[in-house]
């Protein structure tokens, strides 16, 4: 039994570094005129390829193994040269013990990421939680007593609003109006939550490519909640309210390193003050067809198990 | 900037309120409503005293905590620490309005203000 599982995790990792591959080739194709909208999808489905791609395989090659034993498939191990997905006669050969100690290997490196992204959380959830102990009580809303003019939304699971006073002091009544309503987006969308989904379908990923998702990401979630408010407000209100803080915040006399949400606040102006619709451009990417791409690798490889068992067996120097 | 727990909040706010105050004097500001001993207090004046975020002067037989931040600074600090980078990458928690504008160059914002400008002439035509 070891050696199938040797051998399914084996199918994950090559699954997982095709995955891992194919949304590096992807993370920097999502086309600025795309609707935010759809950047969003288009962001977690390949955000998912890594994550998709090993399971779909290892289901579909452990479907061979048991639809043998369910005699779903006939019985044809006995001509059978080389290790296969079998649980009543595997295995055939004799299996190196290396792929079993690279793929455990494997394994402890990527429980290694996720506890260094859970530890990374954690930090970040106790500076948060040190501030909003300082600040007065309050409910979604609440006041920073310090001249910066910021303005966010924190805490996914229980989100607050988070104004300065330097920002309350900058705008006007209808920008503080536009700034709220968009913070209020971002809570109506369950950005914050997005987010952490994001963040935790990142880990299979290679830095630069788990990067330029979450850059896209990032963008895409603050120009469709400027979109919402524009809608509401005008375009050029909410230009004026962004360009307005940007100022603020380039000539404050003690600049703070904030780089909160990651979102090019020239491109986000630039946007609102456009003539054209951007909203009829066709999109290039599809999460549909990323998620059927996916599922119609996994089919083949069950039909052409033998192929794969066979290579498989010359990996592992069986 | 350590990371300030709930009571320790609590007794940072009292010493702001009133700074000066004795470990015996705290106890009986806040001790009863929140059901905690003498014992526990000293313990969070000493973690306090260590984070250096208090001074204490010995008189007599007890000591005299005084804070050596105010609330300004420690929040200042805080929004730094929370809301700035995390190793390279943004903090995942969080969603800012703007995002820190210190990069970006005076010419970029003049010209952002000039599209502005004629945006608005383009709409009050319209």
């Amino acid at each position: 039994m070891i050696e199938l599982l040797t051998l399914l995790l084996l199918v994950g990792a090559i699954g997982w570094a095709v995955g891992a591959c194919m949304a590096w080739l992807l993370a920097t194709k999502f086309a600025a005129c795309l609707q935010p909208a759809q950047r969003i999808r288009d962001v977690m489905a390949v955000a998912c390829l890594p994550w998709l791609l090993p399971v779909l395989w290892v289901i579909a090659l452990g479907a061979v193994a048991v639809g043998k034993r369910l005699g779903w498939l006939d019985d044809h191990c006995a001509g059978h040269g080389h290790l296969h997905f079998c649980l009543d006669h595997f295995p055939a050969l004799q299996m190196s013990p290396w792929p079993l100690i690279l793929l455990g290997l494997g394994a402890l490196i990527l429980v290694m990421l996720v506890i260094r992204r859970a530890w990374r959380g954690a930090q970040e959830s106790a500076r948060l939680n040190a501030l909003l102990r300082l600040l007065p009580e309050g409910g979604v809303l609440r006041q920073i007593d310090n001249d910066y003019p910021v303005a966010l939304v924190a805490r996914p699971l229980r989100p607050v609003i988070l104004i300065s006073r330097g920002m309350l002091n900058l705008l006007n009544h209808s920008e503080r109006r536009v700034l709220l309503a968009h913070e209020a987006q971002h809570l109506r969308c369950g950005d914050l939550r997005h987010a952490l989904l994001l963040e935790l379908l990142l880990t299979l990923h290679l830095p630069q490519t788990a990067s330029a998702l979450r850059s896209t990401w990032r963008q895409a979630i603050e120009e469709r909640a400027d979109d919402r408010v524009a809608e509401r407000f005008g375009h050029a209100l909410t230009a004026q309210t962004l360009l307005k803080v940007a100022k603020q915040q380039h000539f404050a006399a003690a600049p703070m390193g904030l780089a909160a949400s990651g979102a090019d606040v020239v491109r986000r102006i630039e946007r609102l003050l456009q003539d054209t619709d951007l909203s009829t451009d066709p999109g290039r990417l599809r999460a549909f067809w990323l998620a059927a791409l996916s599922l119609a690798s996994a089919m083949p490889l069950a039909a052409a198990h033998h192929a794969v068992e066979t290579a498989l067996a010359m990996i592992v120097g069986a | 900037m350590p990371v300030l727990g709930d009571l320790e909040v609590a007794v940072m706010e009292a010493l702001w309120d009133m700074p000066g105050q004795s470990a015996k004097g705290l106890h009986e500001q806040m001790g009863g409503d929140r059901g905690i001993s003498l014992n526990t207090i000293q313990s969070t004046l000493e973690r306090l005293h260590r984070k250096q975020l208090v001074a204490r002067q010995k008189s007599g037989h007890a000591f005299f905590y005084s804070p050596q931040v105010c609330r300004q600074q420690l929040v200042a600090a805080y929004m730094q620490e929370a809301l700035g980078r995390f190793g390279a990458d943004p903090v995942a928690s969080i969603a800012a309005f703007v995002e820190s504008a210190e990069v970006l160059d005076e010419e970029t914002l003049d010209q952002l203000e000039a599209t502005l400008v004629r945006f608005r002439k383009q709409q009050g035509a319209s």
